[in-house]
């Protein structure tokens, strides 16, 4: 019987005016302009740079942007912290690399639709016992289930090679989609006759650089639309409170359930594209050390915000794979002693900046890093989630 | 008036502590009841049955004759029980306008939200800090959020548990008057509050419950001096029932 009123909307409020940083300046929507830059300067970044390792690392960077986007926003959205996303990257990976090696005929598309498809499936199975888990139950359920795929792929060593892994896996280059994407745009970027004048490894090379910029784009740019939007509120009332949530009428099961499989969905694509890109897969795509280093990209560049763990993942992925390396030989020598100083450097920057680095960061380029404009006051305006 | 919540011989057990038992009553529709009882009387259990945040033992609780016991809380909330926490739970990191925002999208409100959500801030006087973290409202501030984020899922029946607990007796003032409006507007009330004389001025009927079953329900002067409530409730002393 009773309604609410629709009343008359009153004047946009202040924010209060505390002057103090504010955890809400997360849901700021950044500013499009600036999130608009990152994939334009990706994008014509080969023109600039002839330095086809560095290119081959920014590819790989950007696959793993996708892994952490798609941690994103099942843990950082939710709260549900996931210890084992590596078991949805390994399933995408796996499919397509059984794929080709058992079914050759089918095509690179249909086989990363394959891996998102079994990816999916294994998010929901998993997500169905564990909606009743939290805090370090849930991480060790997840943990678990990545530990057990890693025996699974002993169990069937036959299929799947064990610990030497799958190798001649069908690339990028060799599906349609993929390569006409790869070299149209490398086409665009570096023009025909620089194109041309690749060949074999190199126009390889090219093609999963911008192969993996689209896939990154596509997707990232969907669950930031998705995270930023009434959706994505609803997902964070979950992770603030989830009885609160519940009392407010938000059926916690669909919701904790959808994020479950699309996050393994989006991890699988991301596994089943890096398995293209890398023309291999082995166990370290079902290694709880993937899953920790994902964990530590997302929390090093702010979880909860989609485009905090992307471009976290720009920067420690390079660091690791690129920088570091040449920096000191300790670091070719002592591979393992990367992850330990990556852990160091997320415990500084977590004290520092317990909210990652890039959400402030963006906040202060948009303009918003004053504490005038607090999230409230900008969606009042009109800003963050709207209808 | 129609009977809008039955509560029909309501048992909770926890092991061998029966918390709530036998509990049966009936709120019509439009009415304002109030339920008291000393700490451990099984004021809360009972509200949590009624709510669906806890299942009953036995016995069943029905909104204008169906049972609520087998729906999700989200469905419970759908069919128009609202509730707030006697801790109060604000979702910290999210505006005053995103908590109210919450529970109009789950509930697939269409139109614009904010517009919306700016509307029920104003019916409990907070339309002025929609735009603040919740998590620097006062404690007033935060109870009338609650209430806000509970009328936002458009309820028949809202249940308030002790929404006067850790208020100032000027906050208390400022919150009666929301809730006397909501009554106004036509909301049909259960709240539990442990401040009799301030609930006394907001209900015409009270439940009072001792070891979890109902000693009296009545006109609130006339439970007030019925001497079951006075022994179990007041420790005998009828005339101090106003202290708070």
């Amino acid at each position: 019987m009773t309604s609410t009123k629709v009343a008359e909307q009153p004047a946009a409020p202040s924010d209060g005016g505390s002057g103090r940083p504010s955890p809400l300046k997360r849901l700021l929507r950044p500013n499009p302009l600036i999130l608009l830059a990152l994939p334009i300067v990706l994008l014509y970044l080969p023109r600039f740079v002839d330095n086809t390792t560095l290119l081959q690392q920014i590819a790989v960077a950007t696959i793993f942007v996708m892994f952490a986007a798609s941690w994103d926003i099942l843990s950082g959205y939710t709260g549900q912290v996931n210890f084992g996303h590596a078991a949805f990257i390994g399933t995408g990976a796996y499919t397509v690399a059984l794929l080709s090696k058992y079914q050759p005929d089918v095509s690179n598309e249909l086989a990363l639709l394959a891996a998102v498809g079994a990816a999916a499936l294994l998010g929901l199975l998993i997500g169905i016992p564990c909606l009743r888990l939290k805090g370090p139950y849930l991480a060790l359920a997840t943990l678990s289930v990545a530990g057990a795929l890693v025996q699974l792929t002993f169990i069937f060593k036959t299929q799947t090679g064990g610990e030497d892994g799958i190798a001649g896996v069908k690339t990028v280059i060799d599906g349609s989609l993929t390569n006409t994407i790869g070299e149209g745009l490398s086409k665009l970027v570096l023009g025909p006759l620089t194109f041309s004048g690749l060949g074999g490894f190199d126009q390889y090379i090219y093609v999963s650089y911008f192969v993996t910029l689209v896939f990154m784009v596509v997707m990232v740019g969907g669950l930031m639309l998705l995270g930023y939007g009434k959706r994505g509120l609803v997902l964070r009332s979950i992770q603030q409170d989830e009885l609160a949530a519940e009392a407010a009428g938000v059926p916690l099961t669909r919701y904790k359930l959808g994020a479950f499989v699309l996050s393994a969905a989006c991890a699988g694509l991301a596994g089943g594209l890096y398995a293209q890109v890398r023309g291999t897969v082995a166990l370290d795509l079902l290694a709880v050390d993937l899953s920790l280093l994902i964990i530590i990209i997302a929390a090093f560049g702010g979880a909860g915000s989609i485009i905090g763990p992307a471009i976290g993942a720009y920067v420690v992925v390079l660091l690791q794979n690129y920088y570091l390396d040449r920096a000191t030989d300790l670091f070719v020598e002592h591979p393992e002693l990367k992850i330990g100083t990556f852990a160091l450097l997320l415990i500084i920057v977590l004290i520092v900046q317990p909210r990652g680095i890039v959400p402030p960061l963006l906040q202060r380029l948009s303009g918003r890093g004053s504490a005038t404009r607090a999230a409230g006051a900008t969606m009042v305006e009109g800003g963050g989630a709207k209808p | 008036m129609s009977v809008l919540l039955e509560a029909d011989a309501v048992t909770r057990r926890f092991g061998g502590l029966t918390a709530v038992n036998e509990v049966t009553f009936s709120v019509e529709e439009g009415a304002a009841v109030g339920l008291i009882g000393a700490n451990g009387a099984g004021k809360t259990t009972l509200f949590n049955c009624l709510t669906g945040f806890d299942k009953p033992t036995s016995g069943d609780v029905r909104l204008r004759g169906k049972s609520l016991l087998k729906m999700a809380r989200h469905k419970v909330v759908k069919s128009g029980v609202a509730r707030t926490f006697q801790i109060v739970k604000p979702f910290p990191d999210l505006p005053v306008l995103a908590n109210v925002m919450v529970p109009l999208i789950a509930g697939g409100t269409k139109g614009d939200l904010r517009v919306q959500a700016m509307g029920v801030l104003d019916r409990v006087g907070l339309a002025h800090r929609a735009a603040s973290p919740s998590s620097q409202l006062s404690e007033g501030d935060l109870k009338r959020l609650e209430m806000a984020r509970a009328l936002a899922t458009k309820p028949q029946l809202l249940l308030l548990d002790e929404p006067f607990a850790g208020l100032s007796v000027a906050e208390i003032g400022v919150l009666s008057d929301t809730i006397r409006q909501l009554r106004a507007d036509g909301t049909t009330l259960i709240v539990v509050e442990h401040k009799i004389g301030s609930l006394l001025q907001l209900v015409e009927r009270v439940v009072a419950m001792d070891q979890g079953a109902v000693i009296a329900d009545g006109e609130p002067q006339a439970v007030m001096r019925d001497p079951a409530v006075v022994t179990a409730y007041l420790g005998g002393e009828a005339t101090t029932h106003e202290q708070h």
